[in-house]
């Protein structure tokens, strides 16, 4: 026994051995081989991809007929690939050009084929390369297959429709989510936002009949391709029951902006869900319309942040009514208000180009405003510019308005700056404002230092 | 003596064939996996994603701890990549040296009063500052805990994004390496939670302004030898247990995960030493006690380079953290082994855990004494030895080969000749020279772990550029 299990494991380390020793041989001469074919393989390639560019005109006019070059695998894959990524960037008369060449070299065909007989993961790319060829001859095998094909054979498909875009597509693929498919909903709303960018209204007319699982998808769409002065038929989502939908109708509603918008855009801000009032203050923003200062103000004491936010930013949009604006929301004695909406006159530049406003006629205005935007939380940008502004009346009474803001952080900092001056740059870089990002990025901030980020970033 | 000697042989070599069975596996999985993962990206139209307004946005986590070298140049690379939305958010984790004051001059920072909520407690914000130059930058400067996992909650309760990105300060990734890793999550949105990419190690290539400009072995043979650990360690074993939808590590150098589900199971543990692995179990064990269906990914193109220690002793501190992090991570998560519930998690990849990482360097030590007795009581039987030794190096070197081969007909990055035969040709040195030394260290971690020894300790860098020692991703199997 001891004898047999000795000369069986030593039989098994010999075997073992000599297996390993085979594989290893056999890796390292294909790695060796591979890299020197492939050397090799390059400049063909590159040889071969040149005569193809050189005579890429009478390749697609059919000069140089198709039997040249189709037959040699690595000169169709050249052709093949050149001429899917030029459809990508032609223009029609291109485009024709092309699904032409794809027509007559018999490249459509033999995907046609592909798609029909092979299987897996060859069928998927087939079916996407139909899709890159933009040839409507595609439409019906690659809405056969999104009918009936498996998972992921329909999930190529239904890429390859969104890549075609045509409304026959788009409808194609709305009646294949009446049955359940795996697929992520980022394809789908990418493949039917391509599909009805040309026709939003034939989408319109689908989403009333929808259920609830493909509705909230068809109104995110519709708000992806709503143009302005589009027909009538957003009003019946403004009620829908989801709210997913309610949102994507606010979204619309800015983009096509019929009569009365503002209307139904301020009932909607007074929706249950947080993301629907959210969408309706921005809409609402979008609009830019003064009428609906009053509502963007209630909004701004909204009990979610993210509201309260694009209100302020709302607001701020608003051309020419920084004041009165700041006046209405220090009335609404909501701190957390007044603070959203000074952060953002703050980030947007209108509180340094207010304090401009110091030295000119009407100051008493700008001065009441500077007051209720230091309550709100201006000081410390307030104090920078009291101690740097260049002209004296603005600093003066900039030193006014701090004082009688009466706030203790403002007079730190304003001792602070004034004790040390040297640490301080010569020329201000407002914080977190538009005006003082320009200059910091065009090189006129900061005493003409050399701003080492590079242009890409 | 002879009895136990016998049943100790015998018991090392199933050990040691069960190790070596494990592996095969791995390798054939990655190769599928390689295939696979090619097509998709065949099919996935990236430069679509690119221009997507669909396209998740992505915060990128960066925790910098005395950083002063590298962190300007790491940040500018990040912003600089190609991603439709990012945002950078690097947390100044207490540096004493000009981390901070570096950042503040480059991307001219100021100090803002952006309210820092601490969903996840962490030590407390000194301040939070925005860019002037790059909007999308935001530096936040805390106190120091000693750990790095504390700095990266605070960035995560800082991130705004749905997915998060994290990676090490000193890491360069490739400018497109956030839309590769994004690949499996943009294909399956509803099951994937997070997805790692590939670390490799970038001593001896030229990097300018951020990016890798010219790939390159480094010269010496101590950080050649962790490039061929990694390419081994990422290659196969990685990409064949995510294969297999068991994978527990995505290196914290650079990893994708869904932010809501890393704020349910409440970041990721401050104690831990191993944080990034940690996070990994807990998102296993929190998803399947949630009975979800979900997916752990991992991608082998997305490419993130980082310097790997070119000293002895850096190496070694390195390893004997990762070990004692391992034994960490297994130990707090001791109730998955074996139990049923975890699935395939619980039932293989826990069990794989513990028997051939964490007991490997015993086993190995074991083996040792086993020969060294076995010689001085004449016990051992000197052809029964060579042949297993020899059978055990070709076999470690087929592995090793096994991962260059997939490099070279893949991603193909090391394409001067020199480099590929010298790769290859210490493929053969490895096993007499590194892997001994190796299991030292790790024995080294497990006593650690067992005298509750877990400090960090800082590594010396000398920043990109100047070819020099580094930080540390997971490199096991």
């Amino acid at each position: 026994m001891r004898f047999d299990s000795e000369i069986l494991g030593l039989a098994a380390a010999w075997l073992g051995v000599g297996v390993t020793l085979a594989v290893l041989a056999l890796l390292l001469l294909f790695i060796f081989l591979r890299r020197l074919t492939r050397a090799r393989w390059f400049r063909l390639r590159d040889r071969r991809g040149q005569f193809v560019r050189q005579h890429w005109n009478e390749i697609v006019d059919g000069d140089i007929p198709a039997a040249t070059w189709c037959f040699r695998k690595l000169d169709r894959q050249i052709v093949e690939e050149i001429a899917l990524d030029r459809m990508e960037l032609a223009d029609s008369e291109e485009a024709g050009r092309l699904t032409m060449f794809f027509r007559d070299s018999g490249l459509l065909d033999r995907y046609k084929y592909d798609a029909r007989k092979r299987t897996g993961w060859q069928r998927r790319q087939s079916l996407l390369t139909l899709g890159r060829m933009l040839a409507p001859e595609a439409l019906p095998i690659l809405i056969a297959t999104l009918e009936d094909g498996a998972d992921e054979d329909a999930v190529a498909a239904l890429r390859a429709l969104g890549r075609i875009g045509s409304t026959e597509a788009g409808t194609a693929i709305l009646r294949r989510l009446d049955r359940p498919l795996s697929c992520p909903r980022e394809v789908v709303e990418l493949a039917l936002t391509t599909c009805f960018r040309a026709d939003p209204e034939a989408l319109m007319s689908h989403i009333p009949f929808a259920d609830d699982k493909i509705r909230p998808v068809l109104a995110r769409v519709l708000a992806e391709v709503a143009v302005a002065g589009m027909a009538d038929g957003w009003s019946t989502l403004i009620s829908d029951p989801l709210p997913e939908v309610r949102a994507a109708a606010a979204r619309t509603l800015a983009i096509v902006q019929p009569t009365g918008a503002a209307m139904v855009l301020a009932m909607l801000t007074e929706d249950v869900e947080w993301f629907v009032r959210l969408r309706a203050t921005a809409a609402l923003g979008e609009l830019a319309d003064p009428y609906t200062i009053p509502v963007l103000i209630e909004r701004l004491c909204d009990s979610n942040r993210l509201v309260r936010l694009r209100a302020a930013s709302a607001l701020v949009r608003m051309n020419g009514s920084g004041f009165q604006i700041l006046t209405l929301a220090s009335r609404t004695e909501d701190r957390y208000a007044l603070q959203a909406l000074v952060s953002e006159f703050e980030r947007s530049g209108k509180i340094t180009r207010m304090v401009d406003g110091l030295a000119k006629p009407g100051a008493a205005v700008v001065h009441a405003g500077l007051i209720t935007a230091a309550r709100g939380g201006a000081v410390r940008l307030l104090a920078d510019l009291a101690q740097r502004h260049p002209d004296e009346v603005v600093r003066r009474r900039l030193d006014q308005i701090l004082e009688q803001v009466e706030d203790p952080v403002a007079r730190e900092y304003l001792a602070k700056l004034r004790e040390s001056p040297a640490e301080i740059d010569e020329t201000p870089v407002p914080r977190n404002t538009a005006e003082g990002i320009s200059r910091v990025l065009t090189g006129t901030g900061a005493a003409g230092r050399a701003d080492p980020t590079p242009a890409s970033a | 003596m002879t009895a136990f000697l016998r049943t100790a042989s015998w018991l090392l070599a199933f050990y040691y064939a069960g190790t070596n069975f494990v592996y095969l596996i791995l390798f054939v999985q990655s190769i599928r996996a390689t295939v696979e993962h090619h097509r998709l990206l065949k099919g996935l139209w990236i430069h679509r994603v690119r221009g997507s307004k669909l396209t998740p946005p992505i915060s990128i986590l960066v925790p910098a701890r005395n950083e002063q070298l590298s962190i300007v140049e790491s940040v500018r690379s990040l912003l600089a990549l190609d991603y439709p939305e990012i945002e950078v958010i690097v947390v100044n984790d207490g540096s004493t040296d000009g981390t901070l004051e570096q950042l503040r001059q480059s991307f001219r920072l100021v100090e803002s009063d952006i309210l820092h909520v601490s969903e996840i407690a962490t030590a407390s914000i000194r301040g939070v500052y925005m860019s002037a130059a790059d909007r999308r930058l935001l530096v936040l400067d805390k106190e120091s805990s000693g750990r790095k996992a504390d700095a990266l909650n605070a960035a995560l309760n800082a991130s705004s994004a749905p997915f998060v990105c994290a990676i090490d300060a000193d890491a360069v990734l490739e400018n497109d390496a956030l839309l590769r890793i994004m690949a499996p999550a943009l294909n399956d949105p509803a099951h994937v939670v997070a997805s790692g990419g590939i670390v490799r190690a970038a001593n001896g290539s030229t990097i300018v302004n951020g990016r890798v400009t010219r790939v390159r072995l480094p010269r010496t043979a101590l950080e050649t030898l962790q490039v061929l650990e990694y390419l081994r360690s990422f290659l196969i074993g990685r990409q064949g247990w995510a294969r297999m939808d068991m994978l527990l590590v995505i290196s914290g150098a650079f990893g994708v995960f869904r932010r809501d589900l890393c704020k349910e199971i409440g970041g990721f543990r401050n104690s831990a030493i191993g944080e990034d692995m940690d996070l990994i179990v807990r998102l296993h064990r929190h998803l399947r006690e949630k009975r979800g269906k979900y997916r752990i990914a991992f991608v082998p193109d997305p490419v993130c380079w980082t310097e790997v220690p070119d000293r002895l002793g850096s190496l070694a501190r390195q390893r004997a953290r990762w070990q004692n992090g391992l034994a960490d991570v297994l130990w707090s998560n001791r109730e998955m082994t074996l139990n049923p519930k975890y699935g395939r998690i619980g039932l293989l990849a826990m069990p794989y855990q513990w028997l051939f990482e964490f007991l490997a360097p015993l086993a190995e030590v074991l083996g040792w004494a086993a020969v060294l007795v076995g010689s001085v009581s004449h016990a051992l039987d000197r052809s029964f030895f060579i042949m297993y030794f020899l059978f055990g190096y070709l076999f470690s070197g087929l592995l090793s080969v096994g991962s260059v081969l997939l490099e070279e007909m893949v991603y193909h990055r090391y394409n001067d000749w020199g480099d590929l035969c010298r790769l290859v040709g210490f493929c053969f040195v490895e096993p007499l020279y590194y892997r001994p030394l190796n299991t030292i260290w790790r024995v080294q971690g497990l006593w650690h772990f067992v005298t509750g020894r877990n400090s960090w300790q800082l590594i010396h860098r000398a920043g990109f550029g100047q070819g020099s020692p580094a930080k540390e991703p997971s490199a096991q199997i």
